[in-house]
């Protein structure tokens, strides 16, 4: 009876752990694609225009689009103020950066065979920063339950799919001898934050060290990275109607988190942690690959319909992760003396410093993101205008990790959890003269099913152009909300803020036609 | 270090596209089009031959060609009274003002100009007012364009080196990070390692205790196996691949289970494990006992060289 007990609530304690990975799978299969200041102005709806070097990540087909040859190059600032409420205590956060966001170039080939119904060719080569990922957050707030104490008891406690962890490793085993649930078990024991219930070697059950509730909490989150695409395209326009483009991607990541997590327990208990910060530094890196089919139809001359196809990325990644908790309390038992057989209480205040100053490296995985369909209209008003409207939807639910037989419970919680994110990008451009008004709007719906985790995107944004001739500048601002709630830790603590995340964004855009 | 590996790779693709650029261009009847006023989204207009704006640039560089013939230098020293006086003339470059600011000088260094894209020097945007007309001599594409060379991403846009290292100490680990593949993890075993890294001042008899396991079994585990039902599906596994044959060699807390007992001679197929890698079978009981991989943590320990 008692196992059928633990056997329920060990299978709940499961279900609920989101696992380390899926935020990451999201993380690089989202894009959040800035583009050229008139793309982002006019929302990222490009996919029936082209003729725009950023908008050959939606359509491939736009390069033949283009009258002349050009180059841009893009420069954004962007901020990003993350507002967080953590059990009713609001902090804020607030990051900027500034980058070369895109550059590339096109070049049009027209044909001199006047008979010829394939009018002209292009070909280009761009570059865009498909993803910002420079961020901070800052979150604190009481928590009335949940210690830091409930992670590390998850990885060492016996559970549906773990064993016990046994005391003894910790004096038999280094930390960087032990995987990665191992590793946590280690921390977690040899910085007191949990407790064994019994000082024997083969002891594997544990309790919190931290009791009494009501338990201060900071997390702070600092991020800095990118996942960038260079494309090199190809595209033709058939009898003055229909274009034709490929894409072929080469995509890299680089990304960095430094989490700092502190707790205060404020309860005067006679035994157990006072103080404790748990710091994790990850860093994942890689490259990866995907082509990108497209068509645009000139229905008539105005009216122009698109259509594309983006293959899923097949990225390449390798982590690294260092990790260390330093705590403070009372009556902490040393496991750091070279003794056989016994664990010492030490009697007092005293604090632990983690043995684990080492950067753990981990095997590359692979981790295939989902494709996306994008279907588009617009309709250009002669010279003076045009509207343009792009539709896009994507499966995040068939990301998959590889191996596969690493990751079956990665992959399988993803199937579970993650869903189809429609997109839905809007845009007008209206044109006085040398110089061009523009709007956008852009919606993009939730990876998740369960918007709360990730919620949708809404973004508006306007810009400014000026045609100078051989040079045109663009500028554009960008305004973006979205909501989460992400869990602190991936198990055994489930708390997370509610974040509010707003980005301003400006992008300048120097054109040079040739 | 990896941004390095990027940069060949984008290399190599830049010098690939480059070349059939130049190849597509030389090969084929199309002529490359180029400048004005033209989006080609609003469609084509023809191309103005000659529009009021190129005129004054045309006109501004032909003037100073014309100075320039007249006097050579910009500098004149007046003999005449001997007073030493010295004459400057400063032409006015309406250019300054144009808002370019890069020191047009008189061989139009474009040299570090704008967006630092490398435009280097090869550009032959020469004597011509402003480029216009270059494309009349037959295209330089070839040499002057310089993509390859220049763009430079990685080198040039700062994608700098990794701030991560914040120490020296380094250690490969052959398992997974996270949680969800605690199923599929190899070795929850780690006895026999040596360990080489470790300051000396820790006694080596610590590590002594072999063949220990770091995880109890897992409560539920045993009542998975110990029940027919579930046994069948074990016995499934097992045939199905080797992967899973060995699972018995390194843990043996299921005597019970007849399985195992079964596959515990098939010990040739311990060598599979030693990638780091095992299966998982996908149960998590399964999961848990498929430990064989503990002879991984040698290249584990191979790779922690950095412990000093």
């Amino acid at each position: 009876m008692k196992k059928l007990q633990y056997f329920i609530f060990f299978s709940f304690i499961f279900n609920v752990a989101f696992s380390q990975e899926i935020p990451d799978a999201v993380r690089y299969s989202q894009e959040n694609l800035n583009g050229t200041a008139r793309f982002r102005a006019m929302g990222g709806a490009f996919g029936a225009l082209g003729g725009d070097l950023s908008s050959l990540n939606v359509n491939p087909a736009g390069s033949s689009v283009f009258a002349n040859n050009q180059l841009s190059v893009s420069f954004s600032n962007f901020n990003t103020k993350n507002n967080s409420d953590y059990f009713n205590t609001k902090t804020e956060a607030t990051n900027n950066s500034f980058d070369v966001n895109q550059a590339g170039g096109v070049f049009v080939f027209k044909n001199l065979d006047s008979s010829s119904k394939w009018k002209k060719f292009a070909v280009a080569v761009n570059y865009d920063n498909t993803n910002n990922l420079d961020n901070s957050i800052f979150s604190a707030g009481i928590n009335p339950t949940t210690s830091v104490a409930n992670y590390f008891l998850s990885y060492a406690n016996p559970a549906a799919n773990q064993g016990g962890f046994f005391l003894d490793n910790v004096k038999k085993s280094f930390y960087e001898e032990l995987v990665f649930s191992d590793q946590q078990a280690y921390l977690g024991i040899t910085g007191n934050v949990i407790r064994p219930i019994a000082l024997d070697d083969d002891n594997d059950r544990y309790s919190s060290n931290s009791v009494g509730g009501n338990y201060y909490q900071e997390n702070i989150i600092e991020s800095i990275g990118y996942n960038g695409k260079v494309s090199f395209n190809a595209s033709t326009i058939y009898n003055d109607k229909l274009h034709i483009g490929i894409n072929l991607n080469h995509h890299f990541t680089d990304y960095r988190q430094s989490t700092e997590f502190f707790e205060r327990n404020d309860n005067n208990n006679l035994n157990g942690i006072k103080h404790a910060t748990f710091l994790n530094d990850i860093q994942t890196y890689g490259t990866g690959f995907s082509f990108q089919l497209g068509t645009i139809y000139k229905v008539t001359k105005e009216f122009r319909l698109g259509w594309s196809y983006e293959s899923p990325t097949w990225l390449r990644l390798s982590d690294r992760l260092n990790q260390k908790l330093f705590t403070t309390g009372l009556n902490f038992i040393n496991y750091n003396l070279n003794r056989v057989d016994n664990y010492p209480v030490i009697n007092g205040q005293s604090s632990t410093s983690s043995d684990s100053d080492i950067t753990i490296f981990y095997d590359p995985y692979n981790i295939q993101t989902p494709g996306k369909w994008t279907g588009s209209l617009a309709y250009v008003f002669g010279k003076v205008g045009l509207l343009s409207f792009d539709y896009g939807r994507k499966d995040f639910s068939t990301t998959t990790f590889r191996p596969t037989q690493d990751f079956q419970g990665a992959n399988r919680v993803m199937s579970n959890i993650l869903g189809i994110s429609n997109e839905y990008r809007v845009g007008a451009e209206y044109k006085i003269k040398q110089w061009s008004l523009r709007g956008g709007y852009r919606f993009e719906g939730s990876p998740y099913k369960d918007k709360k985790i990730i919620g949708d995107l809404k973004s508006f944004s306007g810009g400014l152009g000026y045609n100078f001739g051989a040079f045109k500048l663009d500028a554009a601002y960008t305004h973006i909300q979205r909501n989460s709630e992400q869990a602190f830790f991936t198990q055994g603590f489930n708390d997370g803020a509610k974040i509010n995340t707003i980005n301003n964004n400006f992008t300048m855009t120097l054109l040079f036609e040739m | 270090m990896k941004t390095n590996i990027l940069l060949s790779k984008n290399a190599k693709l830049f010098t690939f596209c480059m070349f059939l650029s130049v190849l597509l261009t030389s090969c084929g009847s199309y002529q490359n089009s180029s400048y004005y006023d033209n989006d080609g989204i609003y469609g084509s207009t023809e191309r103005p031959t000659q529009s009021v704006a190129n005129n004054q640039y045309k006109n501004y560089f032909s003037s100073l060609r014309a100075e320039n013939d007249i006097a050579n230098d910009s500098i004149k020293t007046s003999n005449q009274n001997n007073s030493g006086t010295t004459i400057v003339n400063v032409y006015n470059d309406s250019w300054n003002n144009a808002g370019f600011g890069m020191g047009w000088g008189n061989n139009f260094g474009w040299g570090n100009p704008y967006f630092g894209m490398g435009w280097g020097n090869g550009f032959g945007w020469g004597n011509p007012y402003f480029g216009m007309g270059w494309w009349d001599n037959g295209f330089g594409w070839g040499n002057g364009f310089g993509w390859g060379g220049g763009f430079g991403w990685g080198g040039g846009f700062g994608w700098g080196q990794p701030i991560f290292v914040n120490n020296n100490n380094y250690s490969y680990n052959s398992g997974r990070r996270g949680t969800s593949y605690n199923n599929a993890e190899s070795n929850r075993n780690y006895q026999n390692q040596i360990n080489n890294t470790r300051s000396s001042s820790i006694s080596n008899s610590r590590r002594n205790a072999a063949n220990s396991y770091t995880r109890s079994e897992s409560s539920f585990m045993t009542r998975d196996y110990s029940g027919n039902s579930t046994s069948g599906t074990r016995a499934n596994n097992n045939t199905n691949g080797s992967r899973n044959q060995n699972n018995s060699n390194t843990r043996s807390y299921y005597p019970s289970s007849s399985n195992y007992d079964n596959t515990s001679s098939r010990s040739s197929s311990n060598s599979n494990y030693n990638s780091g890698r095992s299966s998982s079978s996908g149960s998590y009981g399964g999961g848990r006992s498929s430990s064989g991989g503990g002879s991984s943590s040698g290249g584990s320990r191979s790779g922690g060289g950095g412990r000093r």
